[in-house]
Formats: C-alpha cells, sequence, structure tokens
C-alpha cells in the first residue's frame, strides 16, 4: 500500500478555534472519499457496542480500507491481521459511508486529539454528519431488552429528527462521559451535524443484541442496508473472541468513566 | 490471560446493593451443566467448561474459571442464578450481613 503525504490539517483557521493539541494525530489516506458521506464512528466504549457495530458494518457492505489515523508517540500499538500490521484507527469507505474504526481502546489522554481529528477528517473531507453508536450502560440489562435512544448536539442542524424520533427516544437528563461526548461537544462548536444513537448495554461485556438494535435503527433512518441477522446468530461466538478487548478496554479507561449516562 | 491448559477467567461485574451483593459472570459458549461452584474460606471457586473450544490468537480455551473473595460484610452462603442473554450469564447472590 502506497501511503500519500499526510494532509494538511494543521492551518490558521484549525489554530484560531483555540484548540491546543499537544498531541500529533497523523491521519493517511490512499483514497479520498466523495463529499457528502456520512461520517459512523465506534469507539471501544460501553459493551463495545461501536467496536462490533463498525466492524460488522465494514464486513457486510464489504468495506474497503482508505486509511487510518495514528498518535505514534502515545499509541505504541498495532493491530495485526494475517501477519500485516495495521493502523490502530482505520478508516473504511463505500459510499455515501465512511466508517471510522478504533481497533484499540483509546487510553483517556487521547480521547481529545483523536475526537477532534475526526470531526475535522469529517469536515475537510465534505461529509454530512457524523453518527456516534455506542452502548449505554445499564446494570439491568440482563432482565431488559434493549431500547434505542438518541442525542443529537443542536437539533436545528439534524434533518432526520423526524426518523430519529420514530426509532427510538431522546436521553433524558443525565451526563455523557467518553468519547462520544467529546465528538457531540466538538461538532457542537463547529455547527457540524452530529448525533449518537445508543441502546441498553452491559457495562462491562461485549454486547451483540444491543448492537444490533443500533444497526437496526441506523437501516431505519439511513437505509444502511445491514442485516443483523447474522451478528445475532453468532452473538455468543463474537461475545467469547472478544472478551480481551472488552477486559482491556476496562483497564484503559480506568479511572476515567467510559460512555455512561447518570441521570440527575 | 488464558492458562497453558486452556483456563481462562471470565468477564465479571460485582454490584453491591444496599442488601447484597451480585457477582455477574459472563460465559459465552459455556456449557451450564458443567456448573460447579465451591467456597472455602470466604474464597468462591466457579468453574464451567465451553461446549466447544474457543481459540484466542495461538490458545485454546476449554474452561472458565474465576476465583473470588467474598468481601467481609457478606454472608458465605449464596444463591446461583443462571441467565441467557447471547450465551450463559451466572448471577451469584450474596447477602450483606445483617441485612434486614
Amino acid at each position: 500500500m502506497r501511503y500519500l503525504d499526510p494532509p494538511d490539517f494543521c492551518d490558521d483557521d484549525f489554530a484560531s478555534r483555540g484548540a491546543e493539541i499537544m498531541i500529533t494525530v497523523d491521519v493517511w489516506e490512499v483514497k479520498r472519499p466523495k463529499p457528502g458521506a456520512n461520517v459512523l464512528i465506534g469507539f471501544v466504549d460501553v459493551g463495545l457496542v461501536g467496536l462490533i457495530g463498525t466492524k460488522y458494518i465494514v464486513e457486510e457492505l464489504n468495506m474497503e480500507m482508505i486509511g487510518g489515523m495514528d498518535v505514534p508517540s502515545e499509541l505504541t500499538v498495532s493491530p495485526i491481521k494475517n501477519g500485516i500490521a495495521q493502523f490502530p484507527i482505520e478508516i473504511y469507505y463505500k459510499h455515501p459511508w465512511i466508517v471510522i474504526v478504533p481497533e484499540v481502546p483509546i487510553p483517556p489522554h487521547l480521547i481529545y486529539p483523536i475526537a477532534s481529528t475526526i470531526v475535522d477528517y469529517a469536515e475537510r473531507r465534505g461529509s454530512k454528519r457524523i453518527i456516534s453508536i455506542t452502548g449505554l450502560a445499564n446494570f439491568n440489562r440482563i432482565n431488559v431488552e434493549p431500547e434505542v435512544r438518541w442525542i443529537v448536539n443542536d437539533p436545528e442542524l439534524i434533518e432526520e429528527m423526524d426518523k430519529l424520533k420514530e426509532v427510538g427516544k431522546p436521553l433524558r437528563d443525565g451526563i455523557l462521559y467518553g468519547p462520544t461526548a467529546v465528538v457531540l461537544k466538538a461538532t457542537k462548536q463547529r455547527d457540524f451535524p452530529s448525533l449518537a444513537i445508543l441502546a441498553d448495554a452491559f457495562p462491562d461485556f461485549p454486547d451483540p443484541g444491543a448492537t444490533a438494535k443500533v444497526l437496526e435503527a441506523l437501516n431505519e433512518i439511513y437505509s444502511l442496508g445491514v442485516d443483523t441477522k447474522k451478528l445475532i446468530e453468532d452473538s455468543e461466538k463474537i461475545k467469547a473472541k472478544l472478551q480481551s478487548i472488552a477486559s482491556q478496554a476496562k483497564e484503559v479507561a480506568r479511572p476515567e468513566k467510559s460512555t455512561m449516562v447518570m441521570y440527575t | 490471560m488464558i492458562s497453558p491448559n486452556g483456563k481462562m477467567e471470565p468477564l465479571s461485574t460485582l454490584l453491591e446493593l444496599p442488601d447484597r451483593y451480585e457477582l455477574l459472570l459472563d460465559m459465552p459458549l459455556g456449557d451450564e451443566r458443567s456448573l460447579t461452584i465451591g467456597v472455602h474460606k470466604r474464597v468462591l471457586k466457579v468453574r464451567m467448561s465451553l461446549r466447544e473450544p474457543l481459540t484466542i490468537g495461538e490458545y485454546e480455551v476449554k474452561e472458565y474459571v474465576k476465583v473470588f473473595k467474598i468481601p467481609e460484610d457478606a454472608e458465605e452462603e449464596y444463591e446461583v442464578i443462571v441467565k441467557r442473554v447471547n450465551g450463559p450469564i451466572v448471577i451469584i447472590v450474596f447477602p450483606k450481613v445483617g441485612k434486614p
């Protein structure tokens, strides 16, 4: 794979927003996506909903890997697939979808630089919106079926508010932690459409059931076209294989909280 | 961590409630019929074999094993509930000492 020079993400406009990012996030691309795409992000977070969902979408839609992100000074890891080293954060593309898959848990001090870079990337590539998918920690998940909830950064920016209201309920008062919160705030500052779709999930266990609910919501709102039947059938095997990542995520997130909502 | 003889600790969550502790153990691909639980000197040991071997990296996991020290303010008597949510989840309930 031949890599292009890193794009010119550092410019005066970025500096003028008052962001002081001391950590360099590298972005690599071999192909530039067309404008008008939806950027979908799934961090390694509650229930591993983001990771399971994004990887499943990439596989089902047969998406092409077009690049990646890395923090070379801080993320001293490289996922390995079939003997090939990969970027810790991969970018996949099949119009109109750009899917960003962080393959590893993001340490708390890197959440803001990486989330900001993703928002920057989405803006510069002329994307339509950013959609974050994640789990909503529910300690009673063992007794309940997951329900879909959503959060928007600004209702006036979101064209599909009516469809959102049909598929799920807004998340009521509370506090959102983690990378999803950072993305929503950063896009709010820039008036860039962004939303999060969540489903009740086990706080500490991989939750393919919750992931399926989120993907079904995406199918309804955006015609994503992903069949969740296989995800549900293989849910037990998926859970089993992701145990080590869930365990790492718990370690990396300590003492910061992951995406959890506290109800006041 | 997976031991060379195929044992792995399952993911767990400990919930502290006003009157009890609940230990949840996530054991996907586990065979509920092989569940064994024992307590000795306030240390709980839970074991469950897998229905089919699970390969993680270069290791083959055949059994889940969880060792857990019962909190000081919990009774040694426990209740076991097994639920199925994408695989067996074992819930072990320890009442708190002097519960109302």
